[in-house]
This record gives structure tokens, C-alpha cells and sequence, in this order.
């Protein structure tokens, strides 16, 4: 009796674990798949070439992106993605960004380009000049504004298509002693460095169209990606139903542990029977 | 004795580090000078009649100003580098003048109506010129613009001799933004945050600079003294304003930039009496006009490293121009204004050589 009970605990104990597991090994993939609670979804990913990540994580079209999120694209790599406001960002090659913020109904927006190339379309607004772009040189305010930024370890460079933006220089002053607000039209070129504004010109047509093609991200998925997606999206699927069937073996356990010690505590008050041999 | 060798060589040491210090500032001069920034004039040319005058320059170098017809009216132009001047016609009236010009080549100024009124316009490449209205009916006149499409100028009732600075916007129209307790105020610059500066006429009937900002309205600028008239003509992004003021202790003008807090006499050329700033890009720099002794007109830059500095000592010595006005100054230091060439009054485009001047 005392050992068909303490097996009874044993078993229930088991399943238990079993169960304590799944529910945190569920957390965990869980909570790699997706950002912590707080985050506020921000936008969606539209297009992408080649390996781009998001903290870390292989990203693909129609991922959604949240505060906090740091993109990455490689060598090769291109990333578009469309904000909650409409303003559509593509990522170049060896890009590293982050959200920091944006609210579509305010059009507050700050985005982090710690390097690499970004062109931004920002989509019209009603409050002028609170969407934000930040580099190590500078922060870019634009207005319904088509721009390119090109971050290196020196220097930024900043080239408007269209509309205008306002660059507040992390170095240099005006002249005059104050920090330096410096608006930028289109088709105009400036480069932000240690210095403030290095120069500031009318941008060569060639440069425009360079620039611009450096941040295409081909809307169908090429093959290179095709193929390489299979293998993320099975191994996605043999961890999900490994952890599927460890839930439902888990779960069996429980239920079967439960329903043993129930039949058990059952049978307590019987005589146990004594197998057939 | 080691005591001593060591004084001996300290001294040694520090000659040759004095001496190098003073080489060195020496050559750092005379470099400063010899690559003083140069620039290229460019004769922006007349619609046909003898003279022309540039008001405004985008960040882009196109200009916009009057010029005489062949028929000897006033038209406002565009100019650009690849089309050079564009006639942009008048509001149905003889003549029109262009004040303002932003990126997107949008030109503000004012034109004779149909019926011989003078109203502000808009023109633009798509639109053509389009009436702005006045306020209460009367006349008006845009005389800037900034690159969000927002325009300022000031609007005169006949009726009750006044006259008001106004901010228009497309959304919202002609609205009165009001005076320093005078009866007259005028709007003439504004910039990308929509803060625009100009002068009013307090209560007892004196001119005085005013910012206004949609949050504080119009208010006059801290560190001008009451008694002193003044003006404030242009703003740049950062806030910063140029302007002068005729102080009533001195018998002459002199122009000024003043941020937030504080007011400045950047001093005037020796040979002037007057001075007048007109225009201020985002690196500080001002240009402006002297009046000199013999009533002559001199443009000049002012930059905080070199200060005042005639045009003419600028551009090339055999150019045949003497530059009389500057009117503006965009971000890349290049400079729109009018001058004599070759007896008549055309406007000109300084463009920088070389190095971008900061």
C-alpha cells in the first residue's frame, strides 16, 4: 500500500515536471519568436534579400516588427520594411538599425542607424518634424521627405530626393555658437562628421541613382532565399513538434498519472488484486 | 652642475617651442589668408529691358527678383542655372515683383491685380500665379517663403491705416498675426519651423524687430534697447536673427545678429556709415548692404571668423561689377544681389570657388 502510494506521488510528481517543462520550454521559444510584452508593434516587413535578421533572428517577409527591434541585413543583404504610418524604409547591405519609437497616430518616430544605408519615405504628416532618424553624427527630421543615409565609422551622409529635412549636427555649431540646424533640400548632399557639416552640395545625378539602387530589395523572394527558407521553416517545424509532443506526452503523463492515482487512491479501499502471472 | 645643464636645456627647449609656436601661428595666417574664399559672379541678365534685381535664392541657386521688360514693365522672374530667367507673368496687372523663393521652387511676392490692386501671389511651376487675398480687403505683399509652403508679408487696409504682418498657409489662408501695439507691423522672413521675424510699431509709433511663433505670438526680441528702432530680416533654422537698428545714441545703423537671448553689433566697414543686414544662412553667415559717406552701395559678407568683407574684394578683380546689394544667402554660401556692370543694374549670382565656405 505505502508503495503503490509513493508510486502514485511519483508519478504525479513526474508529470508535473513534465508539464512545469513544456510550459517553459513553450515560454521560451515563445518569447524568442516574439518581444517582450511591452513592445508596441510598429510595422511589417515587405520585402528582403539575401540574410536579414531581426535581433538576431532570421526575418522574413510579412514578419512584424515592434519597438526595440534591431535590424540587421550582411554583406549581400537588403531589407524593406512599412511602418504603422505608411513611411516605408529600405535597408541596404551591412545595415544595423533599431526602432526606438513610433506612433502612428502622433507620427512620433526615432529610429537608430548605428550603420550602413537607409533610405526613408516618410509618409506626409499632419505634426511637422517628428519623425527622427539618428546616427552616430547626427539626427535627420524630415517632413513627407524621401532621404538617404549612408553611416560609416567617419562619417554620415545624407542625401535628399525630395521635400526637406532638418539635420541637427552632433558636432559643429552654426558659426555663431550654437548648435547647427542645417535644412536640407532636395537634391542637395551633405556629410556630417566629427567636424559638424563637411560639405554640403547639389548631388550628381549619378550619385542619386547609385544611392538609390543600393537600397532596392527585390519584391519576390530570389531563389537563393527560397531555398534557404525550407530549412528554417522545417527546422521552425520539427522544434514546434517536438515541443508539441512533448506537450502532449506531458500532458498524457499528467492525465494518466492523475487518472493512475485516482484508480489507485480508488483501488485503496479495495483489496489490490494480484496480477495473473 | 646637473641641476644647471637641466635649467640650460628647459630654456633651450622652450626658445625653440616658442619660436615654433610663433611659426606656426604665423603660417596658419598667412594660409587663412591665402585661401580666403574666392567666388564666381554670374550676370543673371534682364528680361529684355536694362535692369534687373534678385531678392531671394533657394538652397538650390535658383533666384527669383524683377526685371524690366523690353516694354519697360517690372516683371518677377525665376532664374536657374539650366533654364536661366523665366517672365512669371503678373496677376493681370502692368507689374509684379518676386520676393521669396523655397526648394521646391515655389516664389512669393506681389503683382497688380485686374483692377490695379496690388496683391500678394504664389506662383508655382504647376499653377502659374495665384492670388493670395489681403486682409480686410486691402493690399498685400508676400515677401517670404519657407520650404513647408508657408508665406509671410504684410497686408494693408486703406480703410483704417493699418498695416499687418500675415502668415499664410494653404490649410488656414491669410491669418493676422497681429503688432507690438502700433498700427503697423510687417512680416519679412520666416523659417522651416514657421517662426517668422519683421518689425512692428510699438505704441509710441517706433519700429522694433518682433518674432512671432505660433506658441508665444509676436513679441519683441530680448536685448534690444526700447528707444532704438530695428529691424529683423532673416532667421535661419537655428533660430538665429539678423537685422540692425538705428540706436538713438549713435547717429548711424549698424546690423546685428541676435539669438534667443542676446543682441550683437558685429561692427560695420570703416568706410560706411550705414549698415544694413538683409539675409542669414544656417552657418551664421550675413550679408547685407553699407551705405558709405559718398551715399554709395557696397554688398558685403559677414562671417564670425572674418567679419565684414565688401563683395567686391571676393569676386574677380577684372569682373568689370561693382556689387551693390546683397539680398540672400542660401546654405552653400552662394549670394544673390544686384550691382553695376557696365553702366546698367543687373542682378548677379556669387557662387563660392574652391572649398565650401563654413
Amino acid at each position: 500500500m505505502a508503495v503503490a502510494a509513493e508510486n502514485s506521488q511519483l508519478q504525479r510528481a513526474v508529470a508535473l515536471l513534465l508539464c512545469c517543462l513544456v510550459v517553459l520550454s513553450g515560454d521560451q521559444s515563445f518569447s524568442q519568436a516574439l518581444p517582450p510584452a511591452k513592445s508596441e508593434l510598429v510595422g511589417k516587413v515587405t520585402a528582403t534579400h539575401s540574410v536579414t535578421s531581426r535581433n538576431g533572428k532570421v526575418i522574413i517577409v510579412n514578419d512584424v516588427l515592434y519597438a526595440d527591434d534591431t535590424l540587421r541585413t550582411d554583406a549581400s543583404g537588403r531589407m524593406s520594411f512599412e511602418l504603422q504610418d505608411g513611411s516605408i524604409l529600405n535597408m541596404g547591405s551591412d545595415t544595423e538599425l533599431s526602432i526606438v519609437t513610433h506612433d502612428a497616430n502622433t507620427g512620433e518616430t526615432l529610429v537608430n542607424l548605428n550603420s550602413g544605408k537607409l533610405r526613408t519615405r516618410v509618409n506626409k504628416l499632419q505634426n511637422s518634424g517628428k519623425f527622427a532618424i539618428r546616427t552616430p553624427h547626427g539626427t535627420v527630421h524630415a517632413w513627407g521627405t524621401d532621404f538617404f543615409l549612408d553611416v560609416s565609422d567617419n562619417s554620415t551622409e545624407l542625401i535628399v530626393y525630395s521635400g526637406v529635412v532638418v539635420v541637427s549636427s552632433a558636432n559643429g555649431s552654426s558659426g555663431l555658437g550654437s548648435k547647427l540646424l542645417l535644412d536640407v533640400n532636395a537634391r542637395q548632399d551633405v556629410l556630417l562628421d566629427d567636424s559638424g557639416v563637411s560639405y554640403l552640395r547639389l548631388t550628381p545625378e549619378s550619385v542619386e541613382q547609385q544611392t538609390i539602387a543600393e537600397t532596392i530589395a527585390p519584391q519576390t523572394v530570389p531563389q537563393a532565399i527560397v531555398e534557404r527558407q525550407p530549412i528554417t521553416k522545417s527546422s521552425h517545424m520539427l522544434r514546434n513538434a517536438a515541443i508539441g509532443g512533448l506537450a502532449a506526452g506531458a500532458a498524457l503523463g499528467a492525465v494518466f498519472g492523475l487518472r493512475g492515482s485516482k484508480s489507485q487512491s480508488t483501488s485503496s479501499s479495495t483489496p489490490p488484486t494480484i496480477p495473473a502471472h | 652642475m646637473i641641476a644647471q645643464a637641466s635649467t640650460i636645456w628647459q630654456r633651450i627647449i622652450g626658445a625653440w617651442t616658442h619660436y615654433a609656436l610663433a611659426t606656426s601661428a604665423t603660417l596658419l595666417l598667412l594660409a587663412s589668408v591665402a585661401t580666403a574664399q574666392k567666388y564666381n559672379i554670374t550676370d543673371i541678365g534682364t528680361l529684355g529691358g536694362k535692369s534687373s534685381f534678385a531678392f531671394s535664392i533657394n538652397g538650390l541657386g535658383d533666384v527669383a527678383g524683377s526685371s524690366d521688360t523690353s516694354d519697360g514693365k517690372a516683371h518677377a522672374f525665376l532664374w536657374t542655372q539650366s533654364s536661366g530667367m523665366k517672365d512669371l507673368g503678373t496677376l493681370g496687372g502692368a507689374s509684379s515683383k518676386a520676393f521669396g523663393i523655397n526648394g521646391s521652387g515655389q516664389i512669393v511676392g506681389w503683382s497688380q491685380t485686374t483692377d490695379n490692386a496690388t496683391h500678394a501671389f504664389l506662383w508655382t511651376k504647376t499653377t502659374g500665379m495665384r492670388d493670395l487675398g489681403a486682409l480686410n480687403g486691402g493690399s498685400s505683399y508676400a515677401t517670404a517663403i519657407n520650404d513647408r509652403g508657408e508665406v509671410v508679408g504684410y497686408s494693408v487696409d486703406s480703410s483704417s491705416g493699418t498695416t499687418r504682418a500675415f502668415l499664410w498657409t494653404e490649410p488656414l489662408g491669410m491669418q493676422d498675426l497681429g503688432s507690438l501695439g502700433g498700427s503697423a507691423s510687417r512680416a519679412l522672413a520666416i523659417n522651416i519651423f514657421g517662426n517668422v521675424v519683421g518689425w512692428s510699431n510699438g505704441k509710441d509709433g517706433s519700429a522694433r524687430a518682433f518674432v512671432w511663433s505660433s506658441d508665444n505670438g509676436i513679441r519683441t526680441l530680448q536685448g534690444l534697447d526700447t528707444s532704438d528702432d530695428s529691424q529683423a530680416v532673416g532667421i535661419n533654422a537655428s533660430g538665429q536673427i539678423a537685422g540692425w537698428r538705428s540706436r538713438s545714441s549713435e547717429t548711424r545703423e549698424s546690423f546685428v545678429w541676435i539669438d534667443d537671448t542676446s543682441v550683437r553689433d558685429v561692427g560695420s566697414p570703416s568706410t560706411s556709415f550705414d549698415t544694413r543686414g538683409a539675409a542669414i544662412n544656417a552657418f551664421g553667415q550675413i550679408v547685407g548692404t553699407a551705405f558709405g559717406v559718398d551715399s554709395g552701395m557696397n554688398a558685403f559678407l559677414w562671417t564670425k571668423s572674418r567679419g565684414n568683407v565688401f563683395l567686391k574684394e571676393l569676386i574677380p578683380a577684372d569682373s568689370g561689377w561693382t556689387p551693390n546689394v546683397a539680398s540672400a544667402i542660401n546654405n552653400m554660401g552662394q549670394i544673390a544681389g544686384y550691382g553695376m556692370i557696365d553702366g546698367q543694374t543687373h542682378a548677379f549670382l556669387l557662387t563660392p570657388v574652391g572649398p565650401w565656405p563654413k
